[in-house]
């Protein structure tokens, strides 16, 4: 797990649970703020969709507390992971479950319908123990192959979050689509 | 291997490359389901990019204090209208607007001592207000009070009385949100039957007040502890 202090946050949750403004101050600048001036992969901003709505950041924050005391959301974190991404996750989610419920065009059904048949089962199988393979021999190649075709990032984004070129990014790519096609065959899959 | 949960997710997020998160990797190549949820969480991780300023952390400040003020304001009008509740429901006829004081005392505080401020008297009408949170420059102010009966029989009532900015009935009806009830608003006024709240559990989450203009929008309102005559 990435390096973080649990006994700061185990304080952190009891502040929040204390309804200490400190802490709920920090929410709305660490969590609220950030996740409604994201721009979403559809390239509109999260405030955008729940203006929409005749929500705004007090609402929000309003909910995310609602939740987290009120409905006991909260216990639900399990020191995995710095919370204040773990709140920032939760308060998209809480904005999308809202906009499902209102119209929304922003959705999760695409996913709801998806399944793997019992056919193709061994297929992915085979994917998942190859893809892992090249993680192994190159975490970056296979990184990037994750963003790329599985993510559908563009180059350019993936090349800011790695701090290199799009040309690199483009080499990575290419490199790891022929790593993982040769595995592929290797493990007697597909073509 | 079966689905990553968000925390698994987001420490993958953080630390992409480490070779502990091959299989977490590689799981996230196969499903839909994670790969949405990875996205989400690559999001999160993105957010620390988002610059905040000092006018952001003063607006935290403001509204951090104003929700919760409303949320302690919301429970301690949740046990007072309970107390309340019980009395009349227990039938102390005669004796509730001591008992409402004694309530009041109770929940807000002892009230002053005899000649610092107002001289104590015995309220014949116990009486609750609530304001809207939006300031009295807002079209969509609003003053509620709410008085309750003291002599309580089958067919008690509590009186309502709506108001604007300038202290006038709202124009134009309007709907009360109230403990679950829809309450129509004529002239600003309206009664409704004391029985139908005494079945009622006031829970936190029930005590929220709010009122429905006539072109729909909902102004929502909290209890007011120091309440101005309407």
């Amino acid at each position: 797990m990435a390096d973080f202090d649990r006994e700061s946050e185990a304080l952190f949750v009891q502040k929040l649970y204390d309804g200490d403004n400190g802490a709920w101050e920090a929410v709305y600048t660490g969590a609220v703020l950030p996740v409604l001036r994201t721009t979403t992969r559809g390239g509109i901003s999260y405030y955008r969709i729940i203006q929409d709505r005749a929500l705004d950041e007090r609402s929000i924050h309003s909910m995310l507390f609602e939740d987290m005391i009120h409905k006991e959301r909260l216990k639900n974190y399990r020191y995995g992971c710095p919370v204040v991404y773990w709140m920032r996750h939760y308060v998209t989610k809480l904005i999308l479950e809202f906009c499902k419920k209102n119209d929304s065009p922003v959705s999760d059904e695409d996913y709801k319908n998806v399944f793997i048949s019992e056919s193709r089962q061994e297929e992915w199988d085979l994917v998942e123990q190859c893809f892992a393979e090249l993680w192994r021999r190159n975490a970056m190649r296979a990184y990037v192959y994750l963003l790329r075709r599985y993510e559908e990032l563009p180059s350019v984004t993936i090349a800011q979050m790695l701090n290199t070129t799009g040309g690199n990014v483009d080499q990575y790519f290419a490199r790891a689509n022929k790593d993982m096609l040769d595995l592929l065959a290797k493990h007697g899959g597909m073509q | 291997m079966s689905c990553c949960d968000i925390e698994k997710l987001i420490n993958f997020a953080l630390e992409p490359l480490s070779e502990k998160n091959a299989e977490t990797a590689a799981h996230v190549a196969v499903c839909p389901k994670c790969r949405e949820e990875y996205a989400l969480a690559l999001e999160s991780v993105q957010q620390d990019n988002i610059f905040i300023n000092d006018a952001d952390r003063e607006e935290a400040r403001c509204v951090t204090a104003e929700m919760l003020e409303n949320t302690s304001g919301s429970i301690r009008f949740g046990n007072m209208f309970q107390n309340l509740l019980d009395m009349i429901r227990n039938k102390v006829v005669g004796t509730a607007a001591s008992q409402f004081s004694t309530a009041q005392s109770a929940v807000f505080g002892a009230a002053p001592a005899p000649g610092v401020g107002a001289p104590r008297r015995v309220m014949a009408d116990p009486r609750i207000t609530f304001e809207s949170c939006c300031g009295k420059e807002s079209q969509y102010y609003w003053k509620m009070q709410m008085t309750l009966p003291v002599m309580v029989t089958e067919s008690s009532r509590i009186m309502l009385k709506v108001v604007n900015a300038e202290n006038r009935a709202v124009a134009n009806g309007g709907m009360l949100l109230f403990l679950g009830k829809k309450i129509p608003i004529n002239a600003g006024l309206a009664s409704i039957p004391l029985k139908l709240f005494l079945e009622r559990t006031c829970s936190k989450d029930e005590n929220t007040v709010r009122f429905m203009f006539a072109d729909s929008v909902i102004s929502r309102g909290t209890i007011k502890f120091l309440p101005e005559a309407i």
